[in-house]
């Protein structure tokens, strides 16, 4: 299934939540959405899961708009809220019987998807307990539950991992791997980037409303541009700072970052490499790593690092460094909200 | 499109059958007069000429119903109904039940159906059925009197007066047309002579229990020819009833005061000053109410304290009273309330399906029901229990009955057949719980009421008056010195007591069967209980008649007693409270108690009966 | 067992199971239990000092339905709509909804849960009455129909309740007052019903209407809370339209039926006579009264409910048109949008119109039947002028409806107020354009006028409705699209 979001647009009163959004994602992916507060992520999933009419634009699930048809929509959907359950005086199995008979699951099926689900997310010694008494790790369980109980092909999710427990994260993680493998097309906005960044294939980037990037993580890295002045920051390591940029070099778009690990030979390495014209940049972190930016594709690199080998030089590996999305979140957005 | 024709179709004709309208009404001009009798009352029929003038070809069917309230709803109801040509007349009759608690009666007409508004625009309906709650007596003012003095008597009391509206030569000479009242005042002067017919007719009511008073202005001479009166008495006793002789506005020695003086001074006061409007009393009336012994002049003796004390008595025979079991009640609703909510709930939520509650907590009520009603149908029984009471006076040389009937029944349910009375049971309804539904009254030769009259667990209680001609005889033989009696009275006699002129009882040892004879014996060791002067016999109350039925049949039953010309002080309700209740003046009366309903129709009998006629009246030995 | 069928409305199963679980049902319904228990005991021990113990089970009745509708005034009432509101402000009910679950079964499910209690409340207190009963002083049938008589005025409650928490309304004091007017109306009628001697068969008809007022009122909130919980662009006037005309098509059935029922204990036998329009009715003035008052009412809630409607039925509206010409002209009339309301509006006014215009009524005396005839004439033009001024103007909006009714009415009411006019028709010409210028003393003057400003108005707009209307009639639907995974299966 291919969902569609066409040029969505929502205004509320005199703010423009959601300004011509567009993009789209696939079975069987996971999609980050990530934005800072209240650039229009809520509003953008609301419209999608048809709580919310745009007032220009459309959502298309294989071409089935869901401003004409929501009905038929809701059926693929499951949508789980950034705001925990909080029915009073309900057992967690009564509610997600409640929500399977919504979706006209009836008798065996409905007893043996509820099952499945409670399994699946671990609520089965939880069945009967009442909801408001379950801590904010369980009610989240809850939810998702909640949002899984009619099998849908698409899954939403709004902030699913907030409050979890690292544990609970974890967990939560592997549950969304094993659906995305089982093809559901899955769009999960969160905060905790670098957690997307293990189980997303792709990202959209909203601020203020409006989409900055869209796709998958390599291709936005890829398509990040040079600062104005020419200035390229290299990736920070992990743990680092991004640095400022110091020196400004004009960096062609297809410029690639490399790490070249050796035994104890990096500068060597060093002055091997600058011998390459395609070589822009060379820099000795530690007598075993230097860092390398390299004009040309993936495909080049190999080619690139031959002469190395050519020359005896001690390398044990190279590898070319993706810019992780909490990177490109930072370089992108400017952190305005509205 | 088949489909949407029908659709559209279906739709026209509900449109137009919602706007059904009633068919404008054909000219109709409804003529209907009371035809005029001597006295209101339920067993006097009224009567309505009907009389139906249109322009129409087709019969037309007139429906009078009478109806009978009580809290504004409708407890009696009668219909009378007749089809009439155009042009044509008919005459209705009503036979009113006397209904006693009810009032606020009303006639509807309706004319193929369609009700009218306001037939009888110009009947005065209120003077025929009216009656005030606090009297049961009419006034009657015979022709000769001023007719100022019916404007009177309506105040302060506000009594239902009404002048008779034909002369007094005409009126009836049926006793039963005197008997919807309790009591009759007659204000007669003079110059007002009541014909035989109707002087033998007032004392047969009064015999049947009839209290009758005759009123005298001052200053008249004292009518000789009167009935029942004796020289030197103004209270005798005849049969059930009682007739009281009084002089109205007699002022004693109190000089300038006369009644014509006061009658002078209304008329003036009323030509002088009209009512003005809105106001409720003339000027006469207030001036009136400004007169103490004006006042004091207007009281006659008060029917209902003489009534009242006299049917006091009943209140000691065979009232039922249904008992509900309160406390097993109490604790079979402690049990259910503890287990219809709090441990069906404790239980399935438990068992996590609170859901069941909507299915236990109904079962669990009709069930507790069925409980309570097993319960009380055991507490109470199930068999219809009925109980009556009739006091006969038997006035073996007339060959005359009067019977005082009191029946009471208590049933489980409704029962399925009518009650069934004589024509010539007279028939009085005390219904003092609510009903469940409106009774119709069956109109029938033998006359009948409806078993819906019945209320399920509620005592219905019905009073007859009889009066009429019967053979029953009890005959008594001096034989040796002493009595024997031969029981012709059509029943066995299960005690009776004979008292003779100088005060001796005697009594029946043993139950005489029909037609049986038995020799009487002294009746020491039977000595009447001395009862407290100024006992009233209402006072006598939850007394077992089987233990003392001779004093208390004997103060029913005492003879007339002599009393002083009244003073115009006395009290006259005081005055007949004293009477003696004792046996003395029973001379020459037996009493005798049977155990079957020889005298009164019984009405209904349950599968529980409890019969007791008791039978008095002079005797004479043969 | 589970008592879990699958054909149960799953909303309704959903609040029974909170509802047993909620601490104030909880205590209502204990404390409901313990007054009847203490009412036994008052009974058994102090009977013989109350009074008249023939009345004692009327009283007893009489204070244990005070007790039970005070307990289905704040189960079904209070409770409901506070949780209701709860769930609207916590979104639990949009995720409820983002299923195959439409706001019909939705409100279907809260009045089921409110029917359920009372009769789960009623069926606790059954033997209590019983007993009521064999105290003395009520009958079977009394109790029963003082029941019956009260039963449309908790199904009210429960259905203002439901489109109160569906406005996601739920201040105490605000409920305490839209709760408490209908139910004191309700059992104040049932009362002085009762105690004016109901079983006497003339009243019957007279209960029989109300109970079916009552009841028409309770479908008018379940209608317009289906409306409430429809999405903004969805058919939200679809509900609301459809029942008004059912209103207009029962309210003189059910005029009808009140008498027939009534039948069985009068003398009157039934008449059916086929009324035509245009013919004069002698006596059933107040028949006629009756279906003008209906229709009126009709019209009014109609053309009221226009008022802040777009101007077009939406996409999604467009998309929901049936396949039948005929049914897309009826989907039209009751769909959202305002030209359909405005011909709806029209549609309804004119038989009454001109029956009343035929001479049915009397004109020349300041009945209530010409003043109910000038009133949606009035309002006709005032959706109408608002309509035309949205068209030239889109960016109004509601502002429109607000302009037309302060120029219209508003300022000449406050001129003639205000201003040292004398009362005569030459001032008095201001109030023209308000439903106040029947003042002017003809009553045929000011319908004529009125009705002159709402067929001009209509005039204007009747291209716009023309096309609207051919454009719901004749435009396409495309057919449904459907989802793969269905087509898997």
């Amino acid at each position: 299934m291919k969902i569609k979001i066409d040029g969505v647009t929502k205004r509320y009163r005199n703010t423009l939540a959601a300004d011509h959004v567009s993009f789209s994602f696939e079975s069987g992916k996971i999609y980050g959405f990530v934005g800072p507060n209240g650039a229009g992520k809520t509003t953008t999933i609301k419209v999608m899961s048809t709580l919310v009419q745009p007032d220009e634009g459309d959502v298309f699930f294989d071409d089935i708009s869901t401003v004409l048809y929501p009905e038929l929509v809701r059926r693929v959907l499951g949508y789980m809220p950034d705001a925990l359950p909080s029915y009073k005086d309900i057992q967690v199995w009564e509610y997600l019987d409640f929500f399977a008979r919504t979706f006209g699951l009836k008798g065996e099926k409905r007893r043996k998807r509820l099952a499945d689900i409670e399994e699946f997310t671990g609520l089965v010694p939880l069945r009967e307990k009442i909801i408001d008494g379950l801590s904010k790790g369980m009610k989240q369980r809850v939810s998702l539950a909640r949002a899984l109980v009619s099998d849908p092909e698409v899954l939403v999710l709004d902030e699913p991992a907030a409050g979890l427990d690292p544990r609970a994260r974890i967990d939560l993680r592997n549950l969304l791997k094993i659906l995305a493998s089982q093809g559901k097309a899955i769009l999960l906005s969160s905060h905790i980037l670098s957690e997307l960044q293990d189980i997303c294939d792709g990202a959209v980037i909203i601020e203020r409303g409006k989409v900055l990037a869209s796709g998958s993580i390599e291709e936005i890295g890829k398509k990040m541009s040079p600062t104005s002045d020419g200035t390229v920051v290299p990736p920070p390591l992990p743990g680092e700072t991004p640095a400022t940029p110091t020196v400004p070099v004009s960096l062609p778009a297809e410029a690639r970052y490399l790490v070249v690990t050796s035994l104890g030979a990096s500068e060597a390495v060093r002055t091997k490499l600058l011998e390459d014209p395609d070589v822009l940049k060379v820099e000795v972190l530690t007598e075993d790593e230097v860092h390398v930016t390299i004009r040309g594709e993936d495909e080049q690199v190999p080619r690139k690092m031959a002469p190395l080998f050519a020359a005896g030089l001690p390398v044990t590996g190279f590898h070319i460094r993706k810019m992780a999305l909490e990177e490109i979140f930072m370089r992108i957005t400017s952190g305005e909200v509205q | 499109m088949k489909r949407i024709a029908s659709l559209l179709c279906l739709l026209c004709v509900a449109w137009h059958v919602a706007l059904a309208a009633p068919s404008p009404s054909e000219k109709l001009d409804l003529d209907a007069t009371v035809l005029p009798s001597v006295l209101p009352g339920e067993f006097e029929p009224v009567q309505f000429a009907v009389r139906v003038s249109n322009h129409g070809m087709f019969p037309m069917k007139v429906d009078l119903v009478y109806q009978e309230y009580r809290r504004n709803q409708v407890k009696l109801r009668m219909t009378r109904s007749a089809f009439l040509t155009p042009g044509s007349s008919t005459v209705l009759r009503f036979y009113r039940v006397e209904s006693g608690s009810f009032g606020n009666p009303d006639f509807q007409v309706y004319v193929n159906g369609k009700y009218l508004d306001s037939p009888f625009a110009g009947l005065q309906m209120a003077s025929l059925y009216k009656r005030s709650n606090n009297t049961l007596s009419s006034i009657l003012v015979g022709g000769g009197l001023p007719v100022e003095l019916v404007e009177y008597v309506s105040f302060p009391d506000r009594r239902l007066v009404m002048a008779s509206p034909i002369p007094l030569s005409q009126w009836s000479e049926d006793p039963k047309d005197y008997f919807s009242w309790q009591g009759h005042e007659i204000w007669l002067s003079p110059k007002d002579v009541l014909p035989d017919g109707v002087k033998r007719a007032l004392l047969e009511w009064v015999r049947a229990g009839g209290q009758l008073v005759y009123v005298y202005l001052a200053d008249d001479p004292w009518p000789e020819e009167l009935p029942g009166r004796l020289p030197g008495e103004h209270i005798q006793k005849l049969g059930l009833g009682r007739v009281v002789h009084f002089r109205m506005f007699a002022f004693g020695n109190k000089a300038g005061l006369n009644y014509r003086t006061f009658l002078e001074k209304w008329k003036e006061l009323n030509e002088t000053h009209p009512n003005p409007k809105g106001k409720k009393v003339s000027p006469g009336e207030e001036f009136m109410t400004h007169s103490p012994e004006f006042l004091e002049a207007m009281r006659t003796p008060s029917i209902q304290s003489v009534y009242g004390s006299y049917h006091g008595a009943w209140q000691i025979f065979g009232l039922f009273e249904p008992k509900v079991p309160l406390t097993l009640l109490l604790v079979m609703m402690i049990l259910f309330s503890v287990l219809v909510f709090p441990l069906s709930h404790w239980y399935y939520r438990r068992k996590g399906n609170v859901l069941m509650l909507l299915v236990s907590t109904p079962a669990c009520s009709f069930l507790f029901c069925l409980l309570i009603l097993l319960v009380i149908t055991f507490s109470d029984g199930w068999r219809i229990r009925t109980s009556t009471m009739g006091i006969t006076y038997l006035d073996q040389a007339e060959r005359l009955a009067v019977t005082e009937a009191h029946l009471s029944l208590l049933a489980p349910y409704v029962p399925t057949s009518d009650f069934q009375f004589d024509r010539e049971d007279r028939l009085s309804i005390h219904l003092d719980h609510a009903n469940e539904e409106t009774i119709v009254l069956a109109d029938q030769p033998g006359q009948c009421l409806h078993p819906r009259i019945v209320t399920p667990r509620r005592p219905l209680n019905l009073h007859t008056k009889r009066l009429e001609h019967r053979g029953e005889r009890l005959r008594v033989i001096e034989v040796d010195g002493g009595l024997e009696v031969v029981n012709g009275l059509g029943a066995e006699v299960e005690a009776l007591c004979l008292v003779r002129e100088n005060g001796e009882r005697l009594v029946a040892p043993l139950p005489i069967p029909a037609g049986g004879r038995a020799r009487l014996v002294p009746a020491l060791e039977w000595k009447p209980k001395q009862l407290p002067d100024g006992t009233m016999e209402s006072d006598i109350v939850g007394t077992n008649p089987n233990d003392h039925w001779i004093d208390q049949m004997l103060s029913l039953c005492s003879n007339s007693c002599r009393v002083e010309e009244a003073n115009r002080s006395l009290d006259v309700d005081k005055l007949f409270a004293s009477l003696p209740k004792s046996c003395d003046g029973f001379q020459n009366m037996f009493c005798a108690v049977l155990r079957k309903p020889v005298f009164y129709s019984p009405g209904f009998q349950g599968k529980m009966a409890d019969n007791t006629q008791i039978v008095f009246g002079p005797w004479k030995a043969e | 067992m589970r008592f879990t069928s699958d054909s149960l409305n799953p909303v309704f199963l959903k609040e029974i199971r909170q509802m047993f679980r909620n601490r104030s049902v909880l205590i209502l319904t204990s404390l409901l239990l313990i007054g009847e228990i203490a009412m036994l005991l008052i009974v058994r021990f102090f009977a013989d000092d109350i009074g008249d113990s023939d009345e004692l089970g009327q009283i007893c009745f009489i204070i244990q339905m005070a007790a039970i509708s005070l307990v289905i005034l704040l189960m079904t009432g209070f409770v409901q709509c506070s949780n209701f509101a709860k769930e609207r402000q916590n979104m639990d009910l949009d995720y409820s909804r983002l299923s195959v679950l439409t706001p019909f079964t939705i409100v279907c499910g809260k009045v089921l849960t409110s029917v359920a209690m009372i009769a789960f409340i009623f069926s606790m207190c059954l033997p209590f009455m019983f007993i009521a009963y064999f105290l003395g002083g009520i009958s079977i049938m009394e109790i029963c129909s003082i029941v019956l008589a009260l039963m449309p005025v908790y199904f009210l409650i429960s259905l203002v309740s439901v489109l109160l928490g569906a406005t996601g309304m739920k201040s105490a004091e605000t409920l305490t007052v839209l709760l408490g007017a209908p139910s004191l109306l309700g059992l104040g009628v049932n009362l002085a019903i009762y105690s004016s001697g109901w079983r006497h068969s003339r009243h019957l008809s007279y209960i029989l209407r109300i109970e079916f007022g009552i009841l028409l009122v309770a479908g008018l909130f379940f209608a317009w809370s289906i409306g409430v919980l429809t999405q903004r662009k969805a058919n939200t006037m679809f509900w609301s339209r459809v029942y008004i005309l059912l209103i207009a098509v029962l309210g003189p059935v059910l005029f009808l039926l009140s008498r027939l029922a009534c039948w069985p204990f009068t003398h009157q036998t039934p008449y059916f006579v086929y009324f035509f329009l245009g013919n004069p009715m002698t006596e059933s003035y107040i028949q006629l009264c009756v279906w003008v008052i209906v229709w009126t009412a009709c019209v009014l809630l109609v053309v009221a409910g226009s008022l802040g409607e777009r101007m077009e039925p939406g996409p999604r509206v467009m998309a929901e048109r049936p396949r039948n010409r005929f049914l897309r002209l009826l989907h039209f009339l009751c769909s959202s949008g305002r030209a359909g309301a405005l011909v709806l509006g029209w549609l309804l006014f004119l038989p009454v119109f001109l029956s009343l215009v035929c001479g049915l009524a009397d004109w020349s005396s300041e009945s209530i039947i010409w003043l109910l005839a000038t009133l949606p004439l009035y309002l006709l033009f005032y959706a109408q002028a608002s309509a035309i001024l949205v068209r030239y103007f889109p960016s109004l909006g509601w502002a429109a409806v607000v302009i037309v009714i302060g120029v219209f009415v508003v300022f000449p009411v406050l001129c003639i107020a205000l201003c040292p006019f004398e009362s005569n028709a030459s001032e008095r010409i201001w109030l023209l354009t308000t439903p106040f210028g029947l003042e002017l003393g003809d009553p045929t003057r000011s319908v004529a006028v009125s009705a002159v400003l709402a067929i001009v108005s209509g005039c204007w707009l009747l291209p716009y409705y023309c096309d609207n209307l051919r454009r719901h009639l004749y435009e396409e639907v495309p057919p449904p699209p459907v989802l793969h995974k269905e087509e898997q299966k």
